[in-house]
């Protein structure tokens, strides 16, 4: 069966010319189009602009790689509403031709091509429009990550990848329909991951057995390959045959599952509509999970008192639990309320519909069917604690690595990770000792604001540390606010010197402190700076 | 019903079989023998863990003390070692699959927790709780993982009516609750009474904290009566170890 004929407009980097156009705008720090730029999500580099390509920095490399390779390089922060509302005039721009558009994230368009390309004459005259349109939606030409790539292929998985090739080759590409499997054969597996949303430990297995490229997947016999992997073999085989990427007999959805609201009076402000859809998208995703399903596709409504309209179909590959719709329900809002063309009354209707939905095969956690029943609820429960908190409320442990207790591992909220379906970094386990690192075992107890305390030497001077890392005399007391703890036995100086090349230098002295406090005996980690003592964590 | 109804409705139907087909084959037995074969029996399914199973595993070196968290109960950590107390009891738990939540803990060392074993990639940290959400938030919590770390930050708002409804949904869940410090309104099932006995490796300006050795005291109202243990938590490499007794030292006594 082929799959309907689409066109991806795709833009490489949308973070980086968000960034520059909304400081165009004036509404963020201006940015250079010209100078390394790099977009940090997590840590990681998730983008880069050509200047900073030329010298080494590579999406997904870590903060400290990047800028080792370029130190010049300019951080520009993660902002997904910023990236959503400068990508508005571009969904506009290109929905004048095309009504019903698939907008997969910022910087990505998805939409069938019969009905158009027949308006226009045929795929190559409407690649040529959809540029057109996608720039003349920018209003500006100079952009920091180069131009849009126009793809037109049959299925969204040759779309996305004959979008990215017409990136690299400056016009667009049009792969006819006799030509999907050959034109999907050389590109590596590792392109299922990237685009097409497939578990990141599938492709790494892939490589592993020896499958390199997409043609030898399917190369292999359908049989073979589920019998091997089970439903997700039978996906993989049609994805990599250029077949439609959801099999006819998908679940349908649950009869009556668009969930609305409507306001008895028009609601103007866009923070009350993100409150209300919160409510309707925890509602719509808590039904789902009971049915063990979850929605790929959906379409968000959202009408005035007057009657102006604001329809957009949002689409994800990996499924859109609550966060996500909600991130997509504010950026669409936003951009209407906002944008140029805003509503003029008060918001009366918000609706969303999901129209495709399927089987939740576990994409987040787990493979090999590791996702136990333990991490279904905790799952469950997770997504629930971050309706009722908030999205940055919730966070796991990642590992960092670093000199001091307080920065080896990072809580980072549950919702800003998930890119990779991970859901958080494990310690590796080559990693040699941190130079300058403490040796275990690590403290209890870390105050991430560090109590400010004295230590007295046995004349009740304070003890400093001079520059070669001496200490001028023995601690001998501890003075913790008013009571004096007196020392029973310490180690130290144990300096750090960071950074003396920046203003974020800092020039400290670490002790390990045994202190008897009334009856009991405790331990911290103290450190002196600048004639200023401070406790950073406590082994409780 | 929902999935996870389902599954368990099976596990318990499954287990009626077993034991029904038990019954009868012990029936045929002479009384002589069954003893034999109940023990024989009970060998081979001891380990499959049923869903409604009561206990929550614990670390192997604090067993002598400690043999299993019973689900259901509050288990307080006081004392001069209360917070690896406390990660200490989540090693085990965390290690079999299950989750645990921290609430209202950031000062929590996770490189800590880590070396003494607990899994970081199955816990989840709220680290600031306004008293208003408290009740929805931690009822939301209990329902999904097994074990939830409370501090006195939490407990502290907690009134009477809101602690003895979290408890009743803890019982019915299947969690455990293990407080770190003062439990407020909260009523305590186990009590673990750290002391320090010392810390070897620190001198006069010299070497590094390398072992604690603490002494931990039993008590509480399922406990009949108290008793104590000593570990090295943590240990050199931030784990728990047992105390290994050299020896016992007999004091020399001058005779003739």
């Amino acid at each position: 069966m082929t799959p309907p004929r689409c066109a991806v407009v795709w833009s490489p980097a949308w973070p980086l010319t968000a960034a520059v156009l909304s400081g165009r705008a004036g509404r963020g720090p201006q940015f250079d189009p010209h100078a390394p730029l790099a977009v940090l999500h997590a840590q990681r580099v998730v983008c880069c602009s050509p200047a900073a390509e030329r010298d080494g920095v590579r999406a997904g490399q870590r903060k400290r790689q990047a800028q080792g390779a370029c130190p010049h390089l300019v951080l520009v922060p993660h902002d997904p509403d910023r990236d959503a509302r400068c990508f508005e005039p571009v969904v506009r721009s290109v929905g004048s031709l095309v009504p019903l558009l698939d907008v997969e994230s910022p910087g990505c368009l998805l939409m069938a091509t019969r009905g158009p390309s027949r308006y226009v004459g045929g795929d190559d005259a409407l690649a040529q429009r959809l540029s057109q349109l996608a720039v003349h939606g920018l209003a500006d030409a100079a952009v920091a990550g180069g131009g849009f790539g126009i793809g037109i292929a049959d299925g969204r998985l040759a779309a996305t990848l004959a979008a990215r090739l017409a990136v690299q080759r400056g016009r667009p590409v049009v792969v006819p329909t006799e030509r999907t499997t050959e034109f999907l054969a050389p590109h590596p597996v590792s392109v299922l991951a990237a685009t097409a949303g497939c578990d990141p430990q599938l492709v790494d297995l892939l490589e592993r057995l020896g499958l390199a490229s997409l043609g030898d997947v399917a190369a292999l016999s359908p049989v073979h390959l589920f019998d091997r992997f089970g439903a997700l073999g039978e996906r993989l085989h049609r994805l990599v045959t250029g077949a439609d990427d959801t099999p006819p007999s998908a679940a349908a959805p649950p009869d009556d599952l668009s969930v609305e609201q409507i306001f008895d009076d028009p609601v103007p402000q866009l923070d009350m509509l993100v409150f209300a859809a919160k409510a309707l998208a925890d509602r719509l995703d808590g039904h789902l999970i009971d049915h063990g399903q979850v929605c790929t596709r959906v379409i968000v409504e959202s009408e005035s008192d007057h009657g102006d309209v604001s329809r957009r179909v949002w689409y994800r590959s990996e499924g859109l639990r609550a966060a996500a719709l909600v991130d997509r329900v504010r950026w669409q809002l936003d951009g209407w309320i906002n944008g140029d063309d805003p509503p003029s009354a008060g918001i009366v209707l918000l609706r969303i519909t999901p129209t495709d939905v399927r089987h939740d095969s576990g994409t987040q956690m787990g493979f090999w069917g590791e996702r136990s029943q333990a991490d279904d609820a905790a799952v469950k429960t997770i997504t629930r604690l971050i309706g009722l908190l908030g999205p940055r409320s919730v966070d796991v442990a990642s590992w960092r690595g670093g000199r001091d207790p307080h920065q080896v591992y990072e809580l980072v909220p549950v919702a800003e990770l998930g890119a990779d379906g991970r859901l958080a970094v494990e310690r590796p386990t080559d990693v040699p000792p941190w130079p300058g690192g403490l040796p275990a075992p690590s403290p209890s107890v870390v105050h991430a604001q560090p109590i400010a305390v004295s230590v007295l030497d046995q004349h009740d001077r304070v003890v400093s540390v001079s520059g070669r890392g001496v200490a001028s005399a023995a601690p001998c007391t501890l003075m913790l606010g008013d009571r004096r703890c007196p020392v029973v036995s310490w180690a130290g100086p144990w300096p750090v010197d960071e950074r003396w090349w920046d203003t974020r230098a800092r020039r400290a002295a670490r002790f390990q402190l045994l202190v008897r406090d009334v009856d009991e005996t405790r331990a911290y980690l103290a450190e002196v700076a600048a004639g200023r003592w401070w406790i950073t964590a406590e082994y409780q | 019903m929902s999935r996870r109804e389902n599954i368990e409705h099976l596990f318990d139907s499954v287990a009626a079989m077993a034991l029904e087909s038990v019954r009868r084959t012990l029936a045929d037995l002479p009384p002589a023998e069954r003893q034999r074969a109940v023990r024989a029996v009970v060998g081979e399914h001891a380990p499959l863990t049923l869903a409604r199973e009561r206990t929550l595993p614990v670390h192997p070196v604090l067993q002598p003390l400690v043999p299993a968290l019973t689900r259901g109960h509050t288990v307080q950590c006081t004392g001069t070692a209360a917070m690896s107390c406390a990660l200490a009891l989540m090693v085990a738990p965390t290690q079999g699959g299950s989750w645990a939540g921290v609430v209202g803990i950031p000062e929590l060392g996770v490189a800590a927790a880590t070396e003494l074993g607990v899994a970081v990639s199955r816990t989840v940290f709220i680290s600031a709780l306004a008293d208003a959400d408290a009740p929805n938030a931690l009822s939301a919590l209990v329902d999904g993982v097994d074990v939830v770390v409370l501090s006195r930050a939490t407990t502290a708002a907690l009134s009477s009516s809101l602690a003895r409804r979290l408890q009743t949904r803890v019982q019915s869940r299947g969690g455990v609750l293990v407080v770190v410090g003062s439990a407020g309104a909260l009523s305590v099932d186990l009590q673990l009474v750290s002391s320090v006995h010392e810390w070897e490796g620190l001198g006069e300006g010299h070497g590094h904290l390398h072992r604690r050795r603490v002494s931990l005291q039993l008590d509480g109202r399922r406990h009949g009566r108290s008793t104590r243990h000593d570990v090295w938590l943590p240990g050199p490499t931030g784990a728990l170890e047992p105390v290994v007794h050299e020896g016992a030292v007999v004091p020399l006594r001058r005779t003739g």
